[in-house]
């Protein structure tokens, strides 16, 4: 039971920022030995529990200290995850399952970038984290593409939609750059440069799309999910390229 | 000076648990039954508080081995610590902690 409780601790602080990692597992694993023995295998197990469920926010509670270098990256991730809880109830809720799918996985990469990013801060792109959630943000991004390119709906006004999908096009070849430059180092700098250039300014696009057919076309649904997910791929594009510009990091100016 | 990071409701909750016996050792767990914080809150501001030189962690003295157990950190506030808490919890509100605690 001890060691399950262990493993459970020692998945918890992976997430967490490497220069706290281990002294933080071992601090826990301490208390674990003693909790289990005075109070209990409930009370240890509960301990555990909540390690490992609050593991996430401990990661960003300590990578948005000042003075770390990904401290915007943190604040997006806490901004990404608020979203992600929405589509969980709204997906239930409306049973739009391809909807729900589509965008939860895009802002899940996103997600899974920014703890890759707290995680190692020196070579953010390089992580698994990283690469998995650009990988994870390719293909589900690719997913709301598809969905923007045959989910027009015809504009009651202008007699046709604005095109969302060429926004969402070129965030998507943003994050094909940075996921090429996490694995190439050749011109790294200049090509994490132009895939934060195309992932802010495609998310930008895209919101003003999504806005002008929120506000002029009759349906509701895909457009709800869609003002969610741009705006933070602003967000998440403007951090990014702040944390990228410390010189802790690549050193792109900014 | 002011300090080097923001104080929030939870850490003044916590500085007042180490005031209240301030040159005691305390741990994580003991300060998270005390405070009600919880461990995604507790250890980031353990971790601000020492950055900062207001607590000072140091690992428990023992030999794992015979003791069957791993050694726990345990945390004691530092005298600048002291002094630092103390200014806030004066600089609040005398004698009124609901007020110093936000409620």
């Amino acid at each position: 039971m001890t060691g399950l409780l262990r493993a459970l601790i020692s998945l918890g602080s992976m997430i967490l920022p490497l220069d706290h990692r281990s002294r933080l597992r071992d601090e826990w694993n301490a208390e674990l030995s003693i909790i289990s023995t005075q109070s209990g295998r409930l009370a240890a197990l509960r301990f555990s529990l909540g390690l490992l469920l609050g593991a996430p926010m401990t990661a960003l509670a300590l990578g948005a200290d000042e003075g770390n270098p990904f401290r915007e990256t943190s604040i997006v991730a806490q901004t990404v995850l608020l979203p992600c809880t929405f589509f969980v109830a709204y997906g239930v809720l409306s049973r739009q399952l391809h909807f729900l799918l589509a965008h939860t996985g895009l802002l899940v990469g996103v997600t899974l970038v920014s703890i890759g990013m707290c995680r190692d801060l020196r070579h953010p792109l390089e992580t698994m984290w990283a690469r998995a959630g650009l990988v994870l943000a390719i293909v589900s991004g690719s997913m709301v593409t598809a969905i923007n390119v045959n989910g027009e709906v015809t504009n009651p006004i202008l007699s046709g939609a604005f095109r969302v999908y060429l926004g969402s096009s070129v965030v998507m070849l943003g994050l094909l750059l940075l996921l090429v430059s996490g694995l190439v180092p050749l011109y790294r700098h200049r090509s994490i440069q132009i895939g934060l250039l195309f992932t802010g300014a495609g998310a930008l696009v895209w919101t003003l799309l999504v806005i002008a057919n929120t506000v002029l076309a009759a349906t509701w649904v895909d457009r709800t999910f869609q003002i969610v997910t741009a705006p933070t791929l602003i967000a998440a594009s403007y951090a990014a390229w702040k944390a990228f510009g410390r010189p802790e990091t690549y050193g792109i100016p900014g | 000076m002011p300090p080097p990071f923001r104080v929030t409701r939870q850490t003044r909750l916590l500085l007042a648990e180490f005031l209240s016996n301030p040159t005691g050792d305390h741990y994580g767990f003991e300060i998270s039954k005390a405070t009600g914080l919880k461990p995604s809150t507790l250890y980031p501001t353990f971790a601000r508080l020492e950055n900062a030189g207001w607590i000072e962690g140091t690992w428990e003295r023992i030999d794992p081995d015979k003791t069957r157990r791993p050694a726990r950190r345990y945390y004691r506030l530092t005298p600048r610590g002291h002094f630092e808490a103390n200014n806030i919890f004066a600089g609040l509100h005398t004698g009124d902690m609901s007020t110093a605690f936000g409620g």
